[in-house]
């Protein structure tokens, strides 16, 4: 008789094992996979936990994506411990990775990300200014939805002035880029993942940024202005001024700092108001209009 | 069937179904009783769903600068029509595609439009419009017939005596109409290829400042050129993701062509305009710009990762030179730049406490264009070759204190300027703790260096040797900055910062001699009750600089305040959100002039800016909101360049007049919301 219950304990044991592996290989246990979560952060929740199933991120077709074999067990870890009731007072353990600030070191958290994330425009994260300053992707981003802030040309300057604050005056300035207006975003010439380029910029240098809308100003020209060439901030601040033209200083005291010649080295005063041609208007540009370089032989003071 | 083998079969299939079953009652037992779905809620969650807005607004004034670029610049109505129409698979669907069109200020002339379809983990192809509209002035006026357009003419039997009756107003204003489409195909697993295509049309005018004549000190004016410029841009890349090593090479081609190779304009300083000389003016010649850019990382171990960015290029500009009475060398420039750009490093954690970045930037500007002589001047095809070094280290001193180390050093090599050789060394620490969940904050101290070869004053200025231009000259540069951050309840919190910079052009004599700027800075962000978010900020920025010529001194100060508070809540349980800002932003711009005639200081430059906004949007149904809007605007400024300075003012200079700005302008929009 016990032998014939040792049988019975073995079919048994192969029948559980057959079903249970149909069961892994089937997409059906995925589905269990996310919901063994969702049976607890499901419609009900504050925080829009379901939301990712609208993303790219949940995607069971793309297999790229770990969601449909892991879950929410993918990002956020295993969730064995978590599932495990806790014992009286004392509260659920929580998952091995949760994305908030002061749960997990940001490198833990950027971690799980970046097993993904580490290409294209993410490529040079790792070294980058925002990585040294112990950022986390979800400092800036948002996963749980399909509309997240930073991704959004007309909102994403409001995420990035809540540190920057400083940037967030300067554009307030009555000179100053279409960023508030939602015409351009920050995104626009700065890569926040981190590039190997001054100031994170997009471009290999910072004229070449500018030249992106400005080509116009790329030349070369017959008659070249120096640092004009090499360095645009030199004379503008790009991200707004008091001044016209998002220059640094007025004319002509701007073009003082380099020229002082024959006409130039004048003093000039409030005398000159308002007739001093090189104060009114445009002031040093009412002649030199020219000054980003001029293609014309008759141009060397970047007068045509 | 013997019944023991059924038995034993048929507790076989009952274990086998039973086990799974047993799990999932595990779950049960562990998780709590399982709850019937709200299959509409979780649809709603789980679904993507499409917006359209719709409905319209009213300007209460004229005004350039409020629609500068928002596109409401008029008195009226204007429509509002935004959209949002997504369409995604399930995500347990056996086919990941998509597509979503969005508009934004459709009815508007600052409106764009993104079209993006794909199936993701395939491929992705995107389209993209955008409008951008930019009113500059509106109260400006000009002399010449014909404004707008490549001839500028004087109006028959006017003379430059006649010159305030000849006035006609013109706005000056331009309008870029961009086009872009790029697209993206994965070829799995690693590799990928994308690229771009950009056509950009920029048309309008903008004021140009022509003197009379070229070479010497003459009289000038202000004419509304014409603009009329396209620019394409086109790349192409292809991309390897692998597990340890990233990398991307692509070819980029920039294009840029003006319509207007030049204008011309009549001498409005003949004395019989009937006469008057026509002339040529060159605007901004054709170009073009090829690169090849290579970007890669690889982990070298899990902790450390070596990267590299590269990219050759090749700027090239030959355009035909305007006939003239001069006889250049040759007719076209030749102008080439060869651009060669390399940023290497590496970046590593070898203990989880300490963060290390080294890195090398090299940026060479190899200006080949041949020396040109124009009449006994010859051209200066300048180039550049910049180093760069720079190590960076940061390590966790205590589990909530970092140390942040880097040094930067810098080398230029430069032809054709005062000072051929120049370098710098930047060596910054920085320390931020968090001392509390309530308290983090830091200090920064930098020092900056800038030396260089012997400086050609003689040489680049006979008159004046002893000035030292800025961007060459000797610079030590101080930074220091401070910055916290309270907490002092979990819905409360506190940010500021003071940053300072001081700048000593030490061998300067003349030139700009130093500079200090400070900027203070407080946020801070409170959450009453749930439900309710509040803020406020406080910017303050403080410039000063002093220049030094042969006979004067200039100080130049320029401070700006910029404040903000705001708030939104929502009632009804989330059915009515409403929410306000307030923002205010104060400029002042002086400069300060001493020489022999004693202290003459110009007026201030002001510019003062009020916004205050209050918005409602309330959800009627799931899927109908209705959306209120309301915004005031209110500028002033004063700038002594402009006001009270007619084109005629000046003998010297015909300007095109203008006021700057003031306004006060009231926006209210009322807008329904559909969502499916």
């Amino acid at each position: 008789m016990s032998s014939l219950r040792s049988t019975a304990s073995q079919w048994g044991l192969l029948g559980a094992g057959l079903v249970l592996a149909l069961l892994f290989l089937s997409e059906g246990v995925f589905a269990r996979e996310m919901e063994k979560c969702t049976r607890c952060h499901d419609e009900t929740e504050a925080y829009p936990v379901l939301n990712i199933l609208q993303t790219p991120h949940a995607s069971q077709a793309d297999p790229r994506i770990p969601f449909g074999s892991d879950g929410c067990e993918e990002c956020h870890g295993s969730a064995d411990d978590h599932l495990r009731p806790p014992a009286e007072g004392e509260k659920r353990i929580q998952p091995p990775m949760v994305f908030r600030r002061g749960e997990r070191p940001p490198e833990e958290q950027n971690a799980v990300c970046l097993q993904c994330h580490e290409s294209g425009d993410r490529m040079h994260w790792r070294g980058s200014p925002h990585e040294f300053q112990g950022l986390a992707c979800v400092s800036c981003h948002t996963i749980h939805t399909t509309r997240d802030k930073v991704l959004v040309k007309q909102e994403q300057p409001q995420v990035c002035v809540k540190c920057h604050t400083e940037k967030r005056a300067e554009m307030l300035k009555p000179s100053s880029h279409p960023v508030f207006e939602g015409k351009m975003a920050c995104t626009d010439c700065h890569n926040p993942h981190g590039a190997l380029t001054e100031s994170m910029l997009v471009e290999p240098t910072l004229v070449e940024t500018c030249y992106t809308c400005h080509a116009e100003k790329r030349g070369p020209f017959l008659w070249e202005h120096a640092p004009v060439r090499e360095d645009c901030s030199i004379c503008h601040n790009p991200h707004g001024s008091i001044h016209a033209s998002l220059l640094n200083t007025r004319g002509p005291w701007m073009c003082q700092q380099c020229h002082l010649g024959s006409h130039s080295s004048a003093s000039f005063d409030r005398t000159g108001l308002p007739t001093a041609p090189q104060i009114i208007g445009k002031s040093c540009l009412n002649c030199h209009s020219q000054v980003h370089g001029s293609n014309n032989p008759a141009g060397p003071g970047f007068t045509r | 069937m013997k019944s023991w083998r059924k038995k034993a079969l048929y507790s076989a299939v009952a274990a086998a179904c039973a086990f799974p079953a047993g799990a999932i009652g595990q779950f049960e037992f562990e998780l709590g009783e399982a709850v019937e779905r709200d299959e509409e809620a979780w649809a709603e969650l789980t679904e993507v769903r499409s917006t359209v807005e719709f409905g319209g607004g009213y300007v209460s004034d004229d005004s350039f600068k409020h629609g500068e670029y928002s596109g409401l610049h008029s008195e009226g109505f204007f429509p509002i029509l935004n959209f949002d129409l997504y369409k995604r698979e399930a995500w347990d669907s056996e086919t990941a595609s998509y597509w979503r069109i969005r508009g934004s200020n459709v009815g508007l002339d600052s409106r764009s439009l993104d079209l993006q379809h794909g199936n993701q983990g395939d491929y992705r192809i995107r389209l993209e419009y955008d409008q951008l509209h930019r009113r500059q002035f509106d109260s400006t006026e000009t002399i010449f017939q014909g404004a707008g357009g490549k001839r500028l003419q004087l109006p028959e039997g006017g003379s430059f005596a006649d010159r305030a009756d000849s006035l006609r107003s013109f706005d000056i204003k331009q309008e870029r109409n961009r086009f872009g489409m790029e697209g993206e195909k994965f070829l799995m697993p690693r590799w990928s290829v994308r690229g771009s295509f950009v056509h950009e049309k920029k048309e309008g005018t903008r004021v140009t400042g022509i003197p009379r004549e070229a070479d010497f000190f003459s009289p000038s004016v202000l004419v509304p050129e014409p603009i009329d410029y396209e620019t394409n841009r086109f790349r192409g890349a292809v991309a390897y993701t692998g597990e340890k090593a990233q990398a991307e090479i692509g070819y980029s081609l920039s294009l840029f062509e003006n319509q207007n190779r030049f204008f011309t304009w009549q001498d409005p300083y003949a004395a019989d305009w009937s006469t008057a000389e026509e002339r040529q003016f060159t605007s901004a010649p054709d170009s073009e710009h090829h690169q090849v850019r290579f970007s890669g990382g690889y982990n070298l171990e899990p902790t450390t990762r070596a990267y590299a960015d590269v990219a050759f290029g090749r700027m090239i500009q030959d355009e035909r030179f305007l006939d003239t009475t001069l006889t250049p060398t040759r007719t076209t420039a030749g102008g080439l730049i060869d651009t060669r750009v390399a940023n290497i490093g590496i970046t590593a954690r070898p203990i989880p406490r300490l963060n290390l970045n080294a890195s090398f930037h090299h940026d060479d500007r190899d200006n080949d264009s041949p020396v040109i002589e124009v009449d006994g001047r010859t051209t200066t095809p300048y180039s550049y070759t910049l180093n760069r070094t720079r190590l960076k280290g940061d390590y966790r001193l205590q589990p909530r204190t970092n140390l942040t180390l880097s040094h930067q050093y810098s080398w230029w090599d430069r032809t054709y300027v005062a000072r051929e050789e120049v370098e710098e060394g930047i060596l910054e620490g920085r320390i931020k703790t968090t001392l509390n969940p309530m308290f983090a904050g830091g200090v920064v101290l930098a020092h900056e260096e800038r030396r260089g070869s012997t400086y050609a004053g003689a040489e680049s200025n006979p008159l004046h040797p002893a000035l030292r231009q800025s961007w060459l000259a000797d610079r030590d540069r101080d930074r220091y900055g401070v910055f916290a951050n309270v907490t002092p309840m979990e819905n409360l919190t506190f940010g500021a910062s003071v940053n300072q910079v001081k700048d000593d052009y030490r061998a300067s004599e003349l030139g700009l001699t130093d500079g200090e700027a400070t900027i203070y800075n407080l946020d801070v962000s409170f959450i009453p009750v749930e439900g309710l978010t509040t803020y406020a900020f406080y910017n303050y920025e403080d410039n000063e600089s002093r220049q030094v010529g042969p006979t004067w001194t200039a100080r130049l100060l320029d401070r700006v305040g910029t404040a903000g508070v705001g708030l939104s809540t929502s009632f009804l349980d989330d059915r009515l959100k409403v929410g306000t800002d307030i923002a205010y932003a104060k400029g002042v711009g002086r400069v300060r002039v001493t020489s022999g005639a004693g202290q003459q200081p110009m007026p201030p430059l002001v510019t003062e800016l009020t916004q205050f906004s209050v918005y409602g949007d309330y959800q009627v149904r799931k899927d109908v909101s209705v959306l209120v809007r309301y915004r005031y605007e209110e500028y002033d400024s004063k700038d002594w360049g402009v006001d009270g300075i007619d084109p005629d003012t000046s003998g010297a200079v015909i300007t095109m007049g203008g006021e700057s700005p003031d306004y006060k302008v009231h926006v209210i929009g009322a807008s329904l919301r559909y969502r499916f």
